[in-house]
């Protein structure tokens, strides 16, 4: 990507005509899109069925989460993460999407069934990480007047 | 093997002695990664009055600045905020620390030296010349001193004593582990004398610089030596370190992906070896759980083949252990109090291999368990989840989907049965063997004291060059072969340089 010259304690970076091409193909293939506007929509619908009572606010808290933690992923992983991403997007922007959805990660398909285990591992670690005692339906404010109570 | 508790005052280094990579650096020799295998070699050499400059892609991070296992740590300490995963059927996720000490500031702790057998074994068939198993042992002695390896003072906490409790019930083999902890004033709570505790401030005290934000993309190499390496800075600077000897030490992935980013061939990253693991929850009538903290007992039983031991269990790994059969096991989530995870970890004969692609960053990472792994596996889990029950567990929780849950042993049938390693959340954190060392030409990527085949200045010298995995913590052997490994490196006055 670079030549370099070197001088013991100095460096210069000299970019050539080809690797400059080559370059700029590899960033707008590999380049860092942000993961919340792909994975984002899927990761909220996700968590609205399997955490019903999660407030909206938490929800979106834990989505940003998760699309931070994508966008942190090894670059080949990512990239596939975002592909799956995109797709599942797709869907979810057509009428009967979210249907198809579910029907699609309910089979046990290979690497594509690792997309919303990977959504769900991520939001439901960092709930129960950040609210102990969430319900399984996702109400923490229920869960903590219910550790209030026993308390008092 | 152990010391006394609390043998070792922790060491501790002021933070200004900690550099920030820049642009331009240099050194008699660079050591690439600072964790069990960099800081050990960071030792050896700067204490034999070489040059040595150790850079680290992540960050210094003071031990007890957070919260062991919590997600924050894994977003400062892990590469990847701890997702990262070889590719297979199933996939396996697996971990690797990226701080200064790397995975010794973020594992359980667990020692287990080099078993004599694995080490002959290693000697024979893959041809490791000038090596003494009793010289490794000895090696372990003074490591064992080092890092104040040794027992918990006191009782244990209640998810090992569930081990031991379960195992004694069936008969089976068992024991603590002993850690590398110190504990002042005999508090149950001890300190981890991880890299940044001891080997590390050793190496800076006799005079190696530690530079911490710098990554190494690749090494320029010409006729088999390599005079200079190009970096990128934590803001994303590129970099150069220029220097005579270059020892790699970033673990079992990082160090066979950057010798192929450097146009390294032959025997790199196609033997990844690991121990794969199998998860299950299992829930008891009293309030057990220690979110912090992993259990000190280990069943060996089965050993070397299979081991059983305890997890992370803070609530979001409880629910995580839960959540291949959410719509089933869900409940079980608002008893977290009351449930702790627990792992069978298998000796595997499957392969993996890591392969770097031009001008990606990260290298692909696969791996395939073979039908033995997978049979392993299935009977790994139901003896476990029957040691649960003996142990008195209400409830066993398996992590795999389609899993039932599992009250007493009629349901362990029903468990086997169900179980495929395909649908199984499988992971691991022992990682190794993908530059083994020996002189058996075709099976081994570097000679017997980690110099890399081919070349005359480049050296591993960390996990990867075990030849197999050894069926236990390979942190140990790690160790180990990184000091006998140094300690040759300077009494040949760095060979063929």
């Amino acid at each position: 990507m670079f030549s370099r010259s070197l001088k013991v304690g100095t460096t210069t970076t000299q970019r050539t005509g080809g690797d400059a091409i080559s370059q700029l193909r590899f960033h707008l293939l590999m380049r860092q899109v942000p993961a919340l506007p792909v994975v984002g929509s899927f990761a909220e619908r996700l968590l609205a069925a399997d955490l019903p009572d999660l407030t909206a606010a938490k929800r979106r808290e834990v989505v940003g989460f998760i699309a931070h933690r994508v966008d942190a992923l090894p670059s080949f992983t990512r990239f596939g993460v975002l592909l799956l991403g995109t797709v599942f997007r797709t869907l979810l922007a057509v009428p009967g999407g979210w249907g198809v959805a579910r029907l699609l990660i309910a089979l046990p398909l290979p690497l594509v069934a690792e997309y919303p285990r990977l959504m769900r591992s991520l939001g439901f670690a960092y709930v129960w990480e950040h609210w102990p005692a969430t319900t399984p339906t996702g109400d923490v404010a229920v869960a903590n007047a219910a550790i209030g109570e026993a308390a008092a | 093997m152990t010391v006394s508790p609390a043998a070792v005052p922790p060491a501790t280094v002021p933070p200004a002695a900690v550099l920030r990579a820049t642009a331009a650096m240099d050194a008699d020799v660079l050591i690439i990664g600072s964790g069990a295998g960099g800081a050990t070699t960071a030792a050896v050499l700067a204490e034999a009055g070489l040059d040595v400059l150790v850079v680290e892609e992540g960050e210094w991070v003071e031990q007890g600045a957070l919260v062991p296992f919590s997600l924050e740590q894994m977003d400062r300490q892990y590469r990847a905020g701890g997702v990262t995963v070889a590719l297979g059927l199933p996939s396996i996720a697996y971990t690797e620390g990226r701080c200064a000490g790397g995975g010794t500031e973020v594992n359980s702790g667990l020692y287990w030296r080099p078993p004599g057998d694995v080490l002959q074994r290693w000697r024979e068939q893959f041809r490791i010349v000038d090596f003494d198993p009793d010289e490794l042992l000895a090696i372990a002695d003074e490591v064992e001193r080092d890092i104040s390896v040794c027992p918990a003072p006191g009782g244990y906490t209640e998810p090992s004593e569930v081990l031991r409790r379960g195992a004694d019930a069936l008969g089976w083999r068992n024991g603590e582990i002993p850690r590398w902890m110190a504990y002042p004033n005999d508090q149950p709570h001890g300190q981890r004398q991880s890299m940044t505790r001891t080997y590390l401030p050793r190496a800076m005290r006799a005079g190696a610089r530690l530079a911490v934000g710098c990554r190494v993309d690749r090494l320029r190499c010409g006729a088999g030596r390599a005079s200079s390496a190009d970096t990128t800075l934590a803001d994303g600077t590129p970099g150069t370190i220029t220097f005579r000897h270059v020892f790699v030490c970033g673990g079992a992935i990082q160090s066979p992906a950057l010798l192929q980013r450097s146009g390294i061939r032959g025997h790199i990253g196609r033997t990844l070896a690991v121990h794969p693991t199998v998860k299950l929850a299992a829930r008891f009538p009293e309030a057990l759980n220690v979110p912090d903290d992993v259990p000190v007992h280990q069943v060996k039983e089965f050993a070397p083949h299979l081991s059983f031991g305890g997890s992370a269990s803070n609530p979001g790994l409880v629910a995580l252990s839960l959540l291949d059969q959410w719509a089933t096991f869900q409940q079980a989530v608002t008893q977290w109090q009351h449930i702790s995870v627990y792992y069978a970890a298998i000796t595997s004969e499957g392969l993996g291999r890591v392969r770097s692609f031009p001008r990606m960053k990260d290298p692909v990472v696969t791996y395939g368990l073979t039908l033995r792994d997978r049979a392993l596996l299935r009977s790994g889990l139901a003896r476990l989840a029957l040691l649960m029950l003996e142990a008195g567990a209400l409830e066993v929780y398996p992590s795999f989907k389609g899993a039932p849950s599992v009250r007493n042993r009629r349901d362990l049938a029903t468990m086997q049965q169900a179980f495929s390693a395909t649908r199984a959340s499988v992971m691991t954190v022992h990682l190794c063997s993908t530059v083994p060392m020996g002189e058996l030409e075709g099976r081994t990527g570097a000679d017997s004291f980690g110099l890399v085949h081919g070349c005359s200045n480049i050296y591993v010298n960390d996990a990867s060059l075990l030849p197999t995995a050894p069926g236990v913590n390979p942190q140990a052997s790690v160790m180990a072969f990184a000091i006998r490994n140094a300690r040759h490196f300077v009494a040949s006055g760095g060979r063929r340089a």
